[in-house]
């Protein structure tokens, strides 16, 4: 993630000692992967740069606590993840999905998905991801946040355990269950349409 | 076996192009330090500000238990009280 020739480690030594301009090199080396987390995990209504912004004050007042023993990355990452965890909690609801809710292409998407014999073409991609997303917003953070990684960005549970802190079996059987969750609101969706 | 839509979904979503990679903002990272530094300096006119917010909460902690164990006694108290002096006015006032 680093650019090549920076030292991340000096780097983030230089900001323990306060340097503002080692830590404006921080901001602009991690921007890029605290924003593919923020984006993959924003909530409704959220402003990407607002959360960016929240994960960015928290590292900066909590960069006493990195050990050094792991990349700094993947602490960011941690962080980043915590705090978007903590940001879907604030949500108060989450929405039910309904086949009104649907516009008219991913309603489509839908229908393919829902007949076994077609496959979305590759111009409905983005209307797929769209879709689930929409339907990962039903679910509850922790359940949305293991499905995204795990299904979406094809992260190993190893992988989601770094990020998260939670425990393998944790990660596997929520992921079992929430998966029945969307099965549940899928066939909900198309009971809708019939 | 019922069809997974989920993870057909989940495979079309994964096939999506992937979004334009983030562009900072002008400014962002002024802000990030800005606000950092506004903190650090917060923190370091107020070094005892963490260790006075402590000692509050005790405090309140501490009152709230007396509080609560005398309560009885706090309770009492008024209807005793009044009952003395009644006692003392009687007798000052007897010929």
């Amino acid at each position: 993630m680093a650019e090549a020739g920076l030292d991340m480690a000096a780097c983030v030594e230089r900001v323990r000692r306060k340097d503002e301009d080692a830590a404006r090199v921080l901001v602009r080396e991690l921007y890029p992967l605290i924003m593919k987390i923020v984006r993959s995990h924003l909530p409704r209504r959220t402003d990407e740069e607002d959360l960016a912004q929240m994960v960015f004050g928290k590292i900066f007042a909590h960069l006493e606590q990195y050990s050094g023993n792991v990349p700094i990355e993947h602490w960011v990452s941690r962080v980043a993840v915590n705090t978007c965890l903590n940001q879907l909690r604030s949500e108060k609801c989450r929405p039910e999905l309904r086949w009104a809710d649907l516009n008219e292409a991913e309603a489509e998407v839908l229908e393919k998905i829902a007949s076994t014999s077609r496959e979305p073409d590759p111009s409905e991609q983005l209307v797929s991801r769209d879709l689930a997303r929409k339907m990962l917003e039903t679910l509850s953070p922790k359940d949305r946040l293991i499905l995204t990684m795990l299904d979406l960005e094809e992260r190993s549970v190893e992988e989601i355990r770094e990020r998260s802190g939670w425990n393998a079996s944790l990660i596997k059987v929520r992921a079992f269950r929430a998966r029945k969750k969307l099965r549940k609101q899928f066939a909900r969706v198309m009971e809708q349409e019939r | 076996m019922k069809p997974n839509y989920w993870k057909r979904l989940a495979d079309a979503a994964r096939r999506a192009p992937p979004e334009p990679a983030a562009e900072m903002p002008f400014g962002f990272d002024t802000r990030i330090v800005a606000d950092w530094s506004w903190q650090r300096e917060a923190a370091e006119t107020l070094p005892w500000a963490p260790l006075l917010r402590g000692a509050l909460v005790c405090a309140s902690l501490i009152l709230l238990a007396s509080l609560a164990v005398n309560y009885q006694t706090l309770k009492e108290r008024e209807p005793s009280s009044v009952a003395i002096a009644d006692s003392v006015l009687r007798v000052s006032m007897l010929p």
